[in-house]
């Protein structure tokens, strides 16, 4: 695994200690993985949810909520009623 | 006011209907509890600053001869995985250190329209990512039974309210064996219900297709109580069933017949630890008088539940933590000093100081596990041996009624002891992990003490939604088995 | 056109779906409303906020998928894309990956005479993003835009030419509006249009590689950016050199296409299934019940117009753009009982109306009863053709009846043919000069009498009754 690259993917900065970790540890996790490939899974459906649930699709109704200016009372940094984060382009 | 905090939360509700003491008595001898024995043992992150306002509420409503619930007047402490409507939710981090949430988990909607009060939120491994409470930004829980130990974890402190009497029931969230194996390590009963019978709106997710809240309490009926109130479907969560609640509390002692207990044989190849043996030999004399049989049941893939586990778990986890990105809440950086580079910097800086190093390995696992690659051979591949392992179960729930099984290969560990070695902390979970990959209702029921005094319990297992024999048989042993130790500076 | 080399071109179109609510949460998704208001835990990214779907995002999906005549899968699987962007609340988009809801299916166009097919591969169910402005050293994020439902059409690379590129864009839009799915602004972003194009010499087994254009924001920039791009690539394979597989940008001030920064374009999307939602089921039931909601199809109805009022495919094709247009043509057509006269009145006198005052059809100032009872008034010779287009000029401005404004003018033409034969008497013994020059071959003169006869009449003399008794007294 290329740790820089990943955590990059992930947006984590890694401190030095960190990245030297886990070099090491993800090889070990990986080769604990290994044991998988002993099952035959040919023609096995990949299970995401483990009990047999029917989506519920909801009816199309508008709702405000009442909570929504408060919701922006708690962002780190707001200018009108925006989120402000440094320039995107 | 000592003797308050001895009771069962039916007891404090029946005391309280019955007018024997209010419900900001009891309230207040929790919360001398908490400033007497929490300094030590760290298992609150916040109080209720309202708790006795709330109390007052109830004691009100005694005195109009309003009802006030099933759970009424009863102090329940919150994993600080729930969000609780203007009460702070760490989830442990000092990415969420100061975070407000203008809603509350629907778990604990139900609680407060059932008559509980929340008295504070519990510590907990950052994210639910750990088993020993050690990874919180908030320092580590201590074990009540020896404070050398850890309580475990996720829902290490949760548990240990519980258990040192600062409540008599808490809420915790169950993973991989967050309620299990804490419960396991502290004495007291821990339940995770079937996947789908808890709403998991409100409640921080670290891996959606796992994640499921429960209780702890002191008794089963009590754990039970909190179930009647919590399960049901909610239309704010597209992954709850419609199964019916029942009122399992009613039907506890009904009789349960020639019950067929699964011990299944991959569980118990190779030497179990003495401790633990002993508490299973135990079960086993209670069950016996009960008049089951026992029967082996074979769990094949069970060598692969603690790797699919963590595959399937970091993966959706690295997705599910995305949103933490400083940008509309939580921890964002100190960018006036040193600006953003670029948006990527800013990301990373963000999410660098907020989340800790287990979250950040885990989180990279799991990017890595579906990355360009890799995502056929790790996360697609763990999904189908996931597969295969729900219908290991389902074939052996055909030849059996309930299994019977360890909740961890010891009893608590020391402090410090396995932090270092993320495989070694990894493996503890053998026994609980596959419950959750199946989806199936388990629980942790305290039966001893081992040699060094610490508390060790045993897991029963049923099939998807059967709640009601898994929570009867429950109750059946622990009458038989009367496990009434408690930690000794309670 | 471009000799050795073959375009390849296929599009990729969002369309905005019009329910009340989004996508995912409860939000509304009235426009217009303050910044951040339509929002929600879900939409914020909150802890703990879970998706569930909105059913008429699925019933707007299937009906829009039937009239691409898609297949409908009957189970089909939402998926995470994840990536980070500020605009994003959840750090993931919910999409649709390898089990979409629509597969397949086909639209036909007509360029000129020639119909053309172009093919579907699939469409699937999405979530908007937010939307970010810029300011210098700082960006500004509002999220009410997230969570708005998206159905993405994704074309065959069947599409030979900017030219059907941007017809065949013009007819999914225009069958997006038949539906009442989506309203198709592309200036106001309710219709979102991508190209992608690569060339391949002539007779190649092989496609070219595949760029990716963005930023289009009318049909016309379609064919511009594809034209551009189409010559750009040309052009680089001819100096010897590579397509790279990128997105571009479209310039509509320069008419150019130009290269994103590297930085963006790397993306690894870890698609994986939602395990938040479940796979949504579509039973037979619900389709059955959806078609038989679905409005005739403008094709349909352009063909049908021809065989039913006989009018020939061009009006046809004009009148059914819009299906409100359709509908008033056709409540006229049937009202007069005259579709070609219906057709012309519509096309050209209320076209032109419409235009001039940039008004669309349903706030015509003249109704399709009264523009019919006009039509039935010529028809029966109450009044000429030429009349009409006065009285119809009034009608736009006047809230009243064609009959009542006819009465008020005078406007009755003069059917009486006593009092016609005068006037045709007193014209003939006006002009003897005329009368004999036309007797003796000229013909063209007889417009002049019937000039005379007009004049003399104000306009209302019967034309029919003027020409066959001039024809006669003039033997």
């Amino acid at each position: 695994m290329d740790i820089e690259k990943v955590a990059t993917l992930a947006r984590l900065n890694l401190s030095d200690a960190e990245k030297d970790k886990f070099e090491a540890q993800m090889s070990s996790i990986l080769e604990y993985f290994e044991d998988l490939k002993e099952v035959n899974t040919e023609g096995v459906f990949p299970l995401v949810t483990p009990t047999e649930i029917v989506n519920a699709p909801r009816e199309d109704i508008a709702v405000d909520w009442e909570e929504a200016d408060n919701a922006l009372s708690i962002a780190p940094q707001v200018k009108g009623n925006l989120f402000q984060v440094p320039p995107v382009v | 006011m000592s003797d308050l905090i001895n009771l069962t939360a039916k007891e404090i509700n029946s005391g309280i209907v019955g007018k024997k003491f209010k419900a900001t008595e009891v309230m207040q001898a929790f919360l001398d509890q908490i400033s007497t024995k929490d300094k030590c043992l760290n298992s609150f992150i916040s109080l209720n600053d309202k708790a006795i306002e709330q109390a007052k509420i109830i004691d009100d409503k005694v005195a109009s001869g309003s009802d006030i619930g099933i759970l009424g007047g009863v102090p329940v402490a919150i994993k600080d995985m729930l969000c609780t409507k203007g009460l702070k939710t760490t989830a442990g981090s000092k990415m969420l250190e100061n975070f407000i949430p203008p809603y509350s988990a629907t778990v604990v909607n139900k609680l407060e329209a059932s008559g509980a009060i929340v008295i504070g939120k519990c510590n907990q491994d950052e994210f639910a990512m750990g088993s020993s409470n050690e990874t919180s930004y908030f320092g580590a829980c201590k074990n009540p039974w020896d404070t050398d130990y850890v309580p475990g974890g996720s829902s290490g402190g949760s548990a240990v309210a519980v258990s040192a009497r600062m409540a008599p029931i808490s809420i915790g969230t169950d993973t991989g064996g967050s309620i299990r194996q804490p419960a396991s390590f502290c004495g007291v009963v821990g339940v995770k219900p079937t996947y789908g019978r808890v709403s998991r709106y409100g409640i921080v997710a670290f891996a959606s297709s796992l994640d499921q809240a429960g209780p702890f309490s002191r008794t089963i009926e009590d754990s039970t109580l909190v179930l009647e109130s919590i399960c049901g479907q909610d239309k704010y969560d597209s992954t709850t069933s419609d199964a019916s609640v029942e009122p399992w509390s009613t039907g506890l002692s009904d009789k349960v017949g020639v019950l067929k207990v699964g011990l299944p044989k991959e569980y118990f190849e190779g030497t179990l630890d003495v401790d633990v043996k002993r508490s299973i030999d135990i079960a086993k004399d209670s069950l016996k008088e009960m008049g089951c049989e026992f029967v082996e049941v074979s769990i094949p893939h069970t060598k692969y539940s603690v790797p699919i586990y963590y595959i399937i778990a970091t993966s959706e986890a690295s997705s599910n933590l995305a949103r933490y990105d400083g940008v509309r809440f939580g921890h964002r950086a100190n960018f006036d000093d040193k600006p953003a580079a670029d948006l990527i910097d800013f990301y990373c800086r963000n999410r660098g100081e907020g989340f800790g190093t287990e979250v950040k390995r885990r989180i990279t696992l799991g990017t890595f596990t579906l990355s360009s690659g890799y995502y056929d051979a790790y996360y697609k591949k763990a999904c189908q041996v996931r597969n295969l392992l729900k219908q290991d179960f389902e074939k052996s729930f055909k030849s059996c009624d309930i299994i019977l099984s360890p909740v961890t290969t010891t009893p608590a560990f020391k402090i410090g002891a396995r932090i270092s070695d993320p495989i070694a902390m990894y493996k503890n979970d053998i026994f609980t992990t596959s419950t959750n990959l199946a989806g199936l209702p388990g629980l942790s029921l305290p039966v001893t003490l081992s040699k060094d005094k610490l508390p060790i319990g045993v897991q029963l297992t049923a099939a998807a939604f059967n709640e009601s024999k898994l929570l009867q048989v429950a109750h059946q042993m622990e009458q038989l088995i009367s496990f009434k130790e408690k930690p000794s500076n309670v | 056109m471009f000799s050795d080399w073959t375009p390849v071109i296929g599009l990729e179109i969002h369309a905005q779906l019009n329910t009340k609510s989004k996508i995912f949460c409860n939000d509304s998704t009235t426009f217009g409303k303050g910044d951040n208001q339509n929002i929600s835990p879900l939409s914020l990214g909150m802890p703990g906020a879970l998706p569930v779907v909105n059913k008429m995002a699925i019933e707007n999906s299937i009906k829009t998928g039937l009239a691409l005549n898609s297949e409908i899968r009957r189970k089909s699987v939402f998926s995470r894309k994840n990536y980070f962007y500020p605009d994003l609340p959840k750090g993931y988009q919910i999409s649709q990956f390898d089990e979409p809801i629509c597969e397949g299916g086909f639209v036909d166009f007509y360029i000129e005479d020639e119909k053309i097919r172009v093919g579907i591969t699939r469409a699937h169910m999405e979530e908007d993003a937010g939307k970010s402005t810029h300011h210098g050293d700082y960006s500004l994020i509002n999220l009410n835009r997230a969570g708005i439902p998206l159905l993405e059409i994704v074309s065959e690379p069947d599409i030979k030419s900017s030219a059907h590129a941007a017809e065949y864009a013009r007819t999914v839009r225009q069958i997006l509006q038949y539906l009442d799915v989506c309203d198709g602004n592309l200036e106001e972003g309710s219709l979102r249009c991508d190209c992608n194009v690569s060339v391949m010499k002539n007779g190649a087994t092989e496609f070219g590689t595949r760029v990716e254009i963005k930023n289009i924001n009318s049909f016309r920039f379609v064919e511009k950016a594809i034209d551009y791009e189409i010559s750009r690539q040309i052009e680089v394979l001819e100096s010897g050199g590579e397509i790279f597989q990128e997105t571009r940008l479209f310039d509509s001030t320069k008419n150019k296409t130009y290269a994103m920064r590297k930085k963006e374009q790397a993306h690894d999307y870890r698609f994986f299934p939602d395990p938040d939602l479940l796979p949504v089921i579509i039973s037979e039931e619900w389709i059955e019940k959806v078609k038989s909601t679905l409005p005739e199809l403008p094709m349909d109805m352009a063909e049908r117009f021809q065989v039913e009022y006989k009018i020939p495919k061009y009006d046809a094709l004009v009148l059914t753009q819009e299906k409100e247009l359709a509908a008033y043509f056709e409540e006229v057509a049937k009202s007069s009982d005259n579709a070609k006269s219906a057709s012309n009145w519509v096309m050209v006198e209320l076209q032109r109306e419409l235009n001039d005052k940039k008004l669309n059809i349903e706030s015509s100032p003249v109704s399709s009863d009264r523009l019919a009872q006009l039509i039935k008034l010529i028809d029966t010779k109450v009044i000429s053709g030429k009349i009409a287009k006065n009285v119809f000029s009034i009608m736009l401005v006047e809230d009243k009846n064609p009959d009542v404004i006819i009465k008020e003018q005078g406007l009755v033409q003069i059917s009486d043919s006593g009092a016609i034969e005068k006037m045709v008497d007193d014209v003939i013994a006006a002009s003897p000069n005329q009368v004999e020059q036309y007797r003796a071959g000229k013909d063209k003169l007889f417009g002049y009498f019937v000039g005379q006869i007009m004049k003399a009449s104000k306009g209302q003399a019967n034309p029919e009754m003027i020409n066959k008794l001039l024809k006669e007294k003039l033997k």
